[in-house]
């Protein structure tokens, strides 16, 4: 059915409040002045929720934002930087997935469990006598340490094989044993604990069985802990 | 939209807390590629890049609500688009904008217009298809939500010409879909695309 081209013409105009509408949303096709429903329609595709592809790039994103937040002159955050650079190698080491998962989930969530492992482990050693293995000041030549900078006291840096309490000045309280983290960081560890890959050699010696140590209030709560981390 | 939760993730990501900003990001995301796409086709995924590393640097001066922080980002993303529309000039390669979008445009198949026009490719496809101004407050005032005051600001142009650029975009898609309809025989008097 042809339509003489004027006639089409004022037939499509629009008052403000229906052209606002229609951007709006919020009306529906069916109400929709003659010749506009399907702009209705078209609209509310392109305004559809997102597909997968549109939300594929968040990793870089965050990257993106990591670095910005890392050029950021804050007090705090260089304090806990090292510390996450040890937490990421320690779990590094423990390698494949659970290394994935949890460097991918480390600094912002993850602050959290690094101040409490701060606080819980410092450069003090838990009181079980095996893991004083290492020697004071050696740590394990593949991890990447800084421990001047993890140690809230210049004068605690003194890394010891103290068989006691955490470092006296912790940003934090010591966790109780009652409140599991769940973060990713946390959950890695307990799977590659489950998994023995901590109970000996590189992964026993390594900083994040003393983290995970630490966190449990000593090596031998460290099953009972995971249980209740992984649930 | 975040709505209540957007102080608060805002806080967050200031704090650079990136729980906060992954919340930011995957509202933003999606209509910020649809807009750039619709503008730049391919260039979409890394203009949107540059945009959020933008949004990240300058994130502590930025002060508003949520509606303040989505009109920022968009600006934001309109300064790379200008850059990158003087980059191409320049190089005189690039196609238009509205041909790289062409192919998810509708094929021959009727039916599979039908199928593509309400689907969301389909419908960026045929907004793309727009004048170039008109298609962008289109895409501002729709997909990414923006009131009459803030695309006008991000346009720079008059409240009252952005209001005729959405009308005039939104009887142009009213023409684009008669014509094609598939019962519709196109006169000689219809505009056609």
């Amino acid at each position: 059915m042809h339509r003489p081209f004027a006639a089409r013409r004022d037939v499509l105009t629009l008052d403000e409040g229906t052209a606002a509408r229609l951007l709006a949303g919020q009306l529906d096709p069916s109400d929709a002045p003659p010749g506009y429903g399907e702009v209705a329609g078209v609209l509310a595709a392109a305004s559809a929720p997102p597909r997968p592809h549109e939300l594929a790039a968040e990793e870089g994103a965050l990257e993106t934002f990591r670095a910005a937040a890392s050029t950021r002159p804050v007090r705090r955050r260089r304090r806990a930087g090292p510390l996450v650079a040890v937490l990421t190698a320690a779990v590094l080491v423990l390698g494949g997935g659970a290394a994935a998962t949890a460097t991918g989930a480390l600094p912002g969530p993850a602050q959290g469990v690094a101040h409490d492992a701060l606080g819980a482990v410092g450069v003090s050693v838990p009181s079980a006598p095996q893991a004083t293995r290492r020697t004071p000041v050696a740590h394990p030549p593949t991890i990447r340490t800084a421990p001047r900078h993890v140690a809230p006291h210049p004068a605690s840096h003194r890394p010891t094989v103290r068989a006691s309490t955490p470092a006296p000045t912790a940003p934090r309280p010591k966790p109780t044993r009652g409140g599991p983290n769940r973060t990713s960081l946390v959950v890695a560890l307990c799977r590659a604990y489950d998994a023995g890959r901590l109970r000996s050699g590189a992964g026993r010696a390594s900083r994040g069985y003393e983290v995970l140590a630490g966190l449990a209030g000593g090596e031998a709560n460290i099953p009972g802990y995971c249980r209740s981390v992984l649930g | 939209m975040l709505g209540d939760e957007f102080t608060s993730r805002l806080a967050a990501a200031r704090r650079g807390d990136e729980v906060g900003f992954s919340a930011l990001w995957r509202d933003l995301q999606p209509p910020l590629l649809r807009y750039l796409g619709v503008a730049a086709g391919a260039a979409a995924e890394d203009l949107a890049s540059e945009t959020w590393a933008r949004v990240a640097k300058d994130l502590a001066r930025f002060d508003g609500d949520e509606a303040g922080f989505r009109a920022w980002v968009f600006t934001i993303a309109r300064h790379r688009l200008l850059d990158w529309r003087r980059r191409e000039a320049r190089a005189r390669t690039a196609p238009r904008p509205n041909e790289q979008l062409s192919h998810l445009g509708a094929a021959d198949d009727p039916a599979a217009d039908a199928l593509e026009r309400v689907s969301t490719d389909g419908a960026l496809a045929l907004i793309a298809q727009l004048p170039a101004e008109q298609a962008e407050v289109v895409m501002l005032r729709a997909v990414a939500g923006l009131d009459v005051a803030r695309v006008a600001k991000i346009v720079g142009k008059r409240p009252g010409a952005v209001r005729v650029l959405a009308h005039r975009g939104l009887r142009r898609l009213a023409e684009l879909l008669a014509v094609d309809t598939p019962h519709d025989d196109p006169s000689p008097g219809v505009v056609t695309p």
